[in-house]
């Protein structure tokens, strides 16, 4: 038998989704296991959500590829960020694509982050010019 | 009452001028009002680091034994050009190295500056007198005759926001833009920043002394795609859409990593972070009145990447106390802002020149030619 395989993906759902019932879809059609860990999805607003998909290889791919289609964006988790200061320009590039708020300017104008508020979702990463932010895992 | 720069010369050489930076002169504006701007402050100093593609360097690398020209050359294999003279080259900060994309022309100039080696390779013509092949070795900004940043355009007076509205992801040169308008990128920093400080370039043109990337560095002529046409704002005078722009120049040698920095940008590709400073002289009531202009009072446009054609559709109008409040309204919707500038290098920046002024280090400088009023820049055309 085919063993089941576990991912971590972020989710960011367009507000056209959100009143789709996306998660009871994949449960029940695209034969997927799925566990919340992350939420922020409010009727007619932009959401996001972090979850852990459980499932046979195939399925899973299936699963991504109905959420595609659904016009949602699919992100791979990282374990760990990691900002390294000395090439960072605190040009705030970063800060507008941190959906949680853990990246951001401070009254100086200088990038901090918290850690605890990081949901690994690596935009950040995807947007930072200078490759000052490090993504592990 | 006016003054001249002369004027304002002999009180920094006495050690009595009054240099405010510019962000300090807004919060003077707004408490004292223009009148006492004009009777206080002599110069306000501006600064900006943000990326902009057009930019290089001229590098004369002296000549070689045998005597050869360079002409199919790179820099850590990146491809610079040599169609000029035997052993001047320019390194374009856009040009990718062969087979990586994250390493390119800005990364050479960057290593350069931090006193790297970088490695020369060139194959040439022989000719009777530069009967030379090929040329591998290696450069640094000790063993160059000289080495100059080049950049044909920066400094852009304002610069259109950008939004997304599609559903999908756009990477683009202002960014990640997230779906259904997911985030504001924009890029200035703001009332810090030098042309929106004299809009009609009264006190800058060729020949204006700067910081340029820790260095002095030297207006040289208009910047590409210079636009005088672009609408003004009625009170401010200030373009309400992409309009001058500066060529400058300055000795690499003497600059500072700090202030020079190379971006890699997914999707889109490299360009480099560099730190402008120009210094605005206050020598009448308008200039006083423009030093004075706060974020609140300059306006620009939020504009549609996700629609690609030249012309982008306006989604907003804003000014910048908005978006660098850090939330902005679009459709109903909180939308995210994010600057694409360092506002906290732009401001280290406008307090070095500033710092500069007071110690008597330097001076400002008349121009020796006005920028021109009638520019106008246009999308390409068939002839
Ligand atoms: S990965 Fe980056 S963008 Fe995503 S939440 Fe963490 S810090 Fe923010
Ligand atoms: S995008 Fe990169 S350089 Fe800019 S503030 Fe964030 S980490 Fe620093």
């Amino acid at each position: 038998m085919e063993r089941n395989i576990k991912e971590r993906v972020f989710l960011l759902f367009s507000k056209k989704v959100v009143n789709y019932p996306v998660t009871a879809t994949l449960i029940k059609r695209k034969n997927v296991m799925v566990n919340i860990l992350k939420a922020e999805i409010m009727p007619n607003e932009d959401g996001y959500m972090l979850v852990d998909v459980e499932g046979r290889k195939k399925d899973i791919e299936d699963a991504k590829l109905f959420l595609k289609q659904k016009g949602v964006s699919i992100f791979h988790v990282s374990e760990k960020v990691i900002i390294h200061e000395e090439e960072c320009v605190h040009c705030g590039s970063c800060t507008g694509v941190c959906i949680p708020g853990a990246l951001y300017l401070d009254k100086n104008h200088r990038l901090k982050f918290e850690p605890q508020k990081c949901i690994l979702c690596t935009l950040c990463r995807e947007t930072c010019p200078t490759n000052a932010i490090e993504i592990i895992g | 009452m006016k003054k001249k720069i002369q004027e304002i010369n002999e009180r920094i050489k006495k050690g009595k001028a009054c240099v405010l930076r510019a962000d300090e002169v807004v919060e003077m504006g707004k408490k004292e009002g223009i009148k006492e701007v004009l009777k206080k402050v002599d110069v306000v100093t501006t600064g900006t680091f943000g990326m902009m593609c057009s930019s290089g360097a001229f590098i004369n690398t002296g000549h070689f034994e045998p005597p050869t020209k360079l002409e199919d050359v790179s820099l850590n294999n990146v491809k610079a050009y040599g169609g000029i003279a035997a052993v001047d080259i320019y390194i374009g900060a856009t040009e990718r190295a062969n087979g990586r994309k994250d390493y390119g022309g800005a990364h050479v100039i960057e290593d350069l500056v931090k006193g790297k080696k970088v490695r020369l390779k060139a194959k040439a013509d022989p000719t009777d007198c530069y009967p030379g092949k090929e040329v591998d070795v290696y450069i640094s900004l000790k063993n160059v005759n000289q080495a100059f940043l080049f950049n044909p355009r920066n400094c852009y007076q304002n610069y259109s926001a950008a939004t997304n509205s599609t559903n999908e992801l756009l990477y683009t040169y202002m960014g990640l833009l997230l779906p259904n308008f997911g985030n504001v990128a924009f890029a200035t920093s703001g009332e810090l920043s030098p042309l929106f400080k004299d809009p009609h370039l009264c006190t800058i043109g060729v020949g204006t002394q700067i910081f340029l990337a820790g260095a002095r560095g030297y207006v040289v002529w208009e910047g590409t795609q210079f636009n005088s046409k672009a609408k003004r704002d009625e009170k401010t005078g200030i373009p309400e859409s992409p309009a001058g722009t500066l060529a400058l120049t300055g000795n690499l040698k003497e600059m500072n990593a700090e202030f020079l920095k190379a971006a890699y940008i997914k999707g889109y590709g490299i360009s480099l972070f560099v730190g402008i400073g120009i210094p605005i002289p206050v020598i009448d009531e308008e200039m006083a009145f423009y030093v004075s202009i706060p974020n609140e009072m300059i306006k620009t446009k939020i504009i549609d990447y996700g629609v690609k054609r030249l012309k982008r559709p306006v989604i907003k109008e804003v000014n910048y106390a908005e978006l660098f409040s850090g939330w902005i309204e679009i459709k109903n919707k909180k939308v995210k802002t994010e600057p694409r500038t360092s506002l906290y290098k732009s401001k280290r920046i406008a307090e070095i020149l500033k710092r500069w002024i007071l110690k008597k280090k330097f001076y400002l400088t008349e121009c020796v030619k006005n920028l021109p009023v009638e520019g106008v820049f246009k999308p390409w055309r068939e002839i």
